[in-house]
């Protein structure tokens, strides 16, 4: 396990010691579901068995019958492929792989800086009668002011600005968004929150007002500075940002080492730096052979 | 075991009862303590595990043996579970309750003070503010007393997101308990 502070050590060990009922005789349920079980078959028999009673079709319609299925099976196949290809023609996309950085221009003028692994998409008719995109990873916006709102779709929940500079993050493992300038508002399905100059926001706070944190260092996102901010961080996490960035891979001699938290602002402008940043941090050494590295 | 529950799972594919015995035996007194932690009922825990394996049986032409046997029913059982607490919303909307699931009972300094045990609070805030696949990770790990590998095979995850997901779960929990702690 990761290291808990005695916090949650103790939730750990409390959340153990519910009372549940016992469960009630395995074989007696059994037999109670095997009789549904027997129903429920019998109905679809006896569905199967009206079918083969039917009678069978002959003639004009037998023959008609498959090319009529053609006919509807091209129409399908037409009608979803449709929106595909148009989707294709219509949508400008941005992808960025790992030690990748990339600025996009948009056509209102803002600008993204997407971090390594990332991807925008947006509609060519951006700016006409909308400012919408999707981003999955981590992008930094820049956003010019104008009347139609800004919005940034993922996977996470939406975020939606008039004009202003932020971060959102939203990888697989988190989502966080950071503002700079301006006012950003972040929804869901569910619910939403407003975010003012200099507060953020992440995975952990279900999108409530009394959850937002401050940007707790200046140089936010840190990113965008060539610097990598760990607080309590886990270091598989770390890793994975390294990995973006960098385009190694990493290794863990023992696997319990994934689980130590990092905390502290390092210096990302080139991997030797970072790596023994990382080794001071962790008071763990590590072996670099090109392209992994093995942390012992 | 996972290869095991692989052809136990063809086999239900293939309407044979006695692999889905075999499969309800392995897996039913643990789904039941999963449902049982969410429900605090015995009744409707009961109720809810049978109708997740009648479900099983009745949806088995479209079970894919690869995936994990206890993802799919822990998926069947939590919808069962949302689809109860919404019946029972409705029912006591009208008699002004608040509902026992999905409101917050955090806000209210008077159910501070009343507060129960920290232990059927870390349940509550288990219960309403993990998202599902943390949830099973948590329920798994401290009922069933399961270790992280375990419930890596069982839910057919890597080892690494087991152990982020209960880092992530204590985060939250910490982070939801602090009025008590």
């Amino acid at each position: 396990m990761k290291k808990l502070d005695d916090i949650q050590q103790l939730i750990w060990e409390r959340s153990a010691q519910v009372e549940l009922p016992s469960p009630p005789d395995k074989e007696e349920v059994w037999m109670r579901l095997s009789q549904h079980l027997d129903i429920s078959n019998m109905n679809t028999d006896m569905s199967q068995d009206q079918q083969r009673l039917a009678p069978p079709t002959q003639g004009f319609w037998s023959g008609f019958k498959p090319r009529l299925t053609y006919a509807v099976a091209l129409g399908l196949a037409l009608v979803f492929a449709l929106p595909i290809a148009y989707d294709t023609l219509t949508t400008e996309t941005f992808v960025t792989k790992a030690t990748d950085f990339q600025t996009v221009q948009l056509p209102d003028g803002s600008t993204i800086t997407l971090n390594a692994g990332s991807q925008i998409k947006y509609k060519k008719d951006f700016n006409t009668d909308h400012r919408s995109l999707t981003l999955s990873g981590e992008a930094y916006f820049d956003v010019q002011k104008g009347n139609t709102p800004f919005t940034v779709n993922t996977n996470h929940g939406q975020v939606t600005v008039l004009g202003t500079s932020f971060n959102v993050r939203a990888r697989e493992d988190g989502f966080e968004v950071g503002v700079n300038e301006g006012i950003v508002k972040v929804s869901n399905d569910a619910k939403s929150v407003i975010l003012h100059k200099g507060q953020m926001i992440d995975v952990d706070s279900q999108f409530d007002e009394k959850n937002l944190q401050n940007v707790s260092y200046g140089n936010y996102p840190d990113w965008m500075h060539e610097k990598l901010v760990c607080d309590q961080t886990p270091l598989s996490e770390v890793c994975d940002e390294i990995e973006r960035t960098f385009g190694i891979s990493f290794k863990f001699a023992n696997p319990s080492l994934s689980d130590i938290t990092v905390t502290g602002v390092i210096d990302a402008q080139d991997l030797n730096t970072v790596l023994s940043t990382i080794s001071l941090l962790t008071q763990h050494e590590f072996k670099f052979d090109g392209d992994t590295c093995t942390i012992f | 075991m996972a290869e095991q529950e692989q052809i136990l799972l063809q086999g239900v594919k293939n309407s044979d009862k006695t692999a889905f015995h075999k499969l309800f035996s392995d897996f039913h007194d643990t789904l039941f303590r999963f449902v049982a932690y969410r429900v605090q009922d015995a009744d409707l825990a009961e109720d809810i595990a049978q109708e997740t394996f009648f479900r099983v049986w009745r949806t088995r032409e479209s079970i894919q043996p690869k995936k994990s046997f206890f993802s799919l029913i822990a998926r069947i059982s939590t919808n069962l579970c949302y689809d109860h607490f919404r019946h029972m919303e409705v029912r006591h909307r009208h008699e002004d309750l608040i509902p026992e699931f999905g409101k917050s009972h955090f806000d209210d300094p008077e159910a501070v003070n009343q507060a129960a045990t920290l232990q059927e609070e870390i349940q509550k805030v288990v219960n309403n503010k993990l998202p599902d696949k943390c949830r099973n990770i948590f329920i798994l790990s401290r009922i069933e007393g399961k270790s992280n590998p375990e419930i890596a095979e069982l839910l057919d995850l890597s080892v690494r997101t087991v152990e982020n997901q209960i880092y992530r779960a204590l985060k939250v929990l910490k982070k939801n308990l602090k009025n008590y702690l």
